[in-house]
């Protein structure tokens, strides 16, 4: 499979960063998870070769770990926040709201591909909850207003 | 009235800080150049062993333990994504260098000619800033370039983790390293078969301060057995979240969250406290005076308070929360956090998300409170602190899903009997009046 040029081009710059190949392994199946949202099955091959570790391992990771996702995504990412502040901040309410305006719920993609809406573990910015994460942006101190503003701009 | 003692945040407000032109001008770097001029490396290893500097990640164990001192690597665990914890981050993403610095110290005085920086993958924005960073001191000769290491100025690799909360514990975080599963395991703590000592980001940051003002210094400060600061991350329901940087053993709990961050907002009343996330505490209001010192704690000091501190989290909950609630979602994170290794955590944390969803959702079945009880006991029989798991996380949850039955055992009654929530809740979105350090 062709890849983009940037990321064969930070793939080799991982690589040249670390002394054995394998340490880049979770390294580059994050790049992969930052670049697409999810893992896809070529990455994880391409990953294999480049690390010289078994592609079965691989995927078994990637299924496993709480950092990676191995099933496709829409073309942004919405996270919310399922931590403890969020959720006394008012994240409820934001899901609630986020739900309404997409016209779904968590791990759905809205019908024309657009956005998917996840949940996420603690994104560590519990002074500033409720947050969220919009591909690879976090938005802090969010109200039902700001909520509308960023998804009306995701096209 | 209990006050802020800034040691690691002292410069956290200083806009540019984060580049390194700023820091040497506000005196970074002094220290290292200092040193590597001067003394033997051993030098540096005998003051931060002096400070009595211990983990502020929650082991609050010595930085280097007394067995060994020489090290071919220095591996940092950089990773935060237990709900409630957010130091680590905001001291990476707003100075960068402090931390570099005291790796640089750390490496030079136990010899280590590589280390290796292992960042959470939650944590974006601060290796995006320590990336740049470590540009800047590569550049500067703070730290060498690729493949240049010496004892004096180590290679500093960055790798990122996805592997969640097991991930930080050090024999998983060599595993990651080695490009292993990222799961804990009975293993010697080395990488590639050498020594290999493994540190805590968050503890790096005081190394600069300690070795440049000295360990007597840094002994002024704190408790005779713990010295030196904590980084409360205080957030939930009170006037003035943010982080909070006091003097260990300076005030009570309660003093924090009234005297720092104001108290809860207005027209509530505190209804329980959160301390030290998912390896700490869940304490009732009559228990806020617990000095905020890590001896008066069960853990890891074996102190009285019958809880840990663990990391100096904290989380404040108001009279609108339903602890029900709070305990399952607190277990569900345990739950699929869990790497699977251990047995007692790979089944203990999912039985207890199920039993606390149940009574939550008012599905609960006669004698659930009773089966959560006998769980947490199974899990980590008499609740001491042993080896149950090998990273915490089981031994962590069975304790704190303890600490929410004991201290909170009438709600959860009231669920299981009535079927439904006795709590006032209230889902709105709240403003603080002022965050103490912005993200």
């Amino acid at each position: 499979m062709e890849w983009p040029r940037e990321i064969t081009e930070e793939c080799t710059r991982v690589m040249g960063t670390v002394a054995v190949p394998r340490t880049a392994l979770l390294t580059l199946l994050d790049l992969g998870q930052r670049r697409w949202g999810w893992v896809p099955p070529a990455w994880i091959e391409y990953v294999a070769s480049v690390t010289d570790v078994h592609p079965a391992r691989v995927r078994s990771l990637t299924a496993s770990l709480p950092g990676l996702r191995d099933e496709p995504v829409g073309r942004h990412t919405v996270a919310l926040c399922a931590g403890l502040a969020c959720r006394l901040m008012g994240a409820r309410s934001v899901a609630d709201r986020v739900m309404e305006l997409l016209g779904i719920t968590w791990d759905e993609t809205t019908p024309d591909g657009r956005i998917t809406l996840l949940r996420k573990d603690c994104q560590g910015a519990c002074s500033t909850a409720p947050v969220m994460q919009v591909d690879e942006r976090l938005y802090t101190a969010l109200t039902l207003e700001r909520v509308e503003q960023i998804l009306a701009a995701l096209r | 009235m209990m006050r802020e003692t800034r040691i690691v945040l002292r410069d956290i407000d200083i806009p540019d800080i984060d580049r390194l032109e700023s820091y040497v001008l506000h005196g970074g770097y002094e220290t290292l150049d200092r040193r590597r001029g001067s003394g033997p490396p051993r030098a540096v290893v005998e003051e931060v062993r002096a400070s009595g500097l211990c983990a502020r990640h929650g082991s609050w164990r010595p930085v280097i333990d007394a067995g060994r001192e020489r090290f071919q690597r220095v591996c940092v665990s950089a990773h935060e994504c237990a709900p409630g914890v957010f130091r680590q981050r905001k001291l990476l993403e707003r100075n960068p260098h402090q931390f570099l610095e005291g790796l640089a110290l750390l490496a030079y005085g136990v010899g280590a000619c590589e280390a290796y920086v292992s960042l959470s993958s939650t944590m974006r924005k601060a290796g995006q800033v320590l990336s740049r960073a470590l540009e800047e001191a590569r550049a500067a000769g703070w730290v060498a370039a690729s493949g240049a290491g010496s004892d004096t100025a180590p290679e500093v690799h960055l790798v990122w983790s996805p592997a969640g909360y097991p991930g930080a514990e050090p024999s998983a975080l060599l595993n990651g390293l080695e490009g292993e599963r990222p799961d804990p395991s009975l293993r010697p703590l080395e990488l590639f078969e050498e020594p290999a000592l493994v540190v805590d980001g968050d503890t790096l940051a005081y190394l600069p301060h300690i070795v440049g003002r000295g360990a007597e210094w840094f002994r002024s400060v704190g408790t005779a057995r713990y010295p030196g600061t904590c980084v409360c991350c205080v957030s939930g329901h009170v006037r003035r979240p943010g982080l909070y940087e006091v003097a260990l053993g300076s005030g009570t709990l309660g003093e924090l969250i009234e005297d720092c961050t104001g108290g809860v907002r207005a027209q509530h009343s505190l209804k329980a406290v959160l301390v030290g996330g998912i390896g700490g505490s869940i304490l009732s209001p009559s228990q806020l005076d617990v000095p905020l010192a890590p001896e008066d704690w069960a853990l890891p000091g074996q102190g009285v308070f019958p809880g840990s501190l663990n990391d100096g989290s904290v989380v404040v909950m108001d009279d609108t929360t339903c602890m029900v609630q709070t305990a399952a979602e607190l277990m569900d994170y345990c739950a699929r956090q869990s790497c699977g290794v251990c047995p007692g955590c790979r089944a203990g944390t999912r039985g207890l998300a199920v039993l606390f969803a149940r009574l939550e959702a008012g599905r609960a079945e006669p004698g659930d409170v009773g089966r959560a009880r006998d769980l947490c006991a199974g899990m980590a029989p008499f609740l001491h602190d042993d080896e149950v798991s090998l990273c915490g996380l089981g031994t962590a949850a069975a304790w704190l899903a303890h600490g929410f039955l004991s201290g909170f055992g009438d709600e959860f009654a009231a669920h299981e009997r009535e079927g439904r929530c006795p709590v006032n809740r209230d889902d709105s979105i709240k403003v603080p009046e002022t965050i103490s350090v912005r993200f």
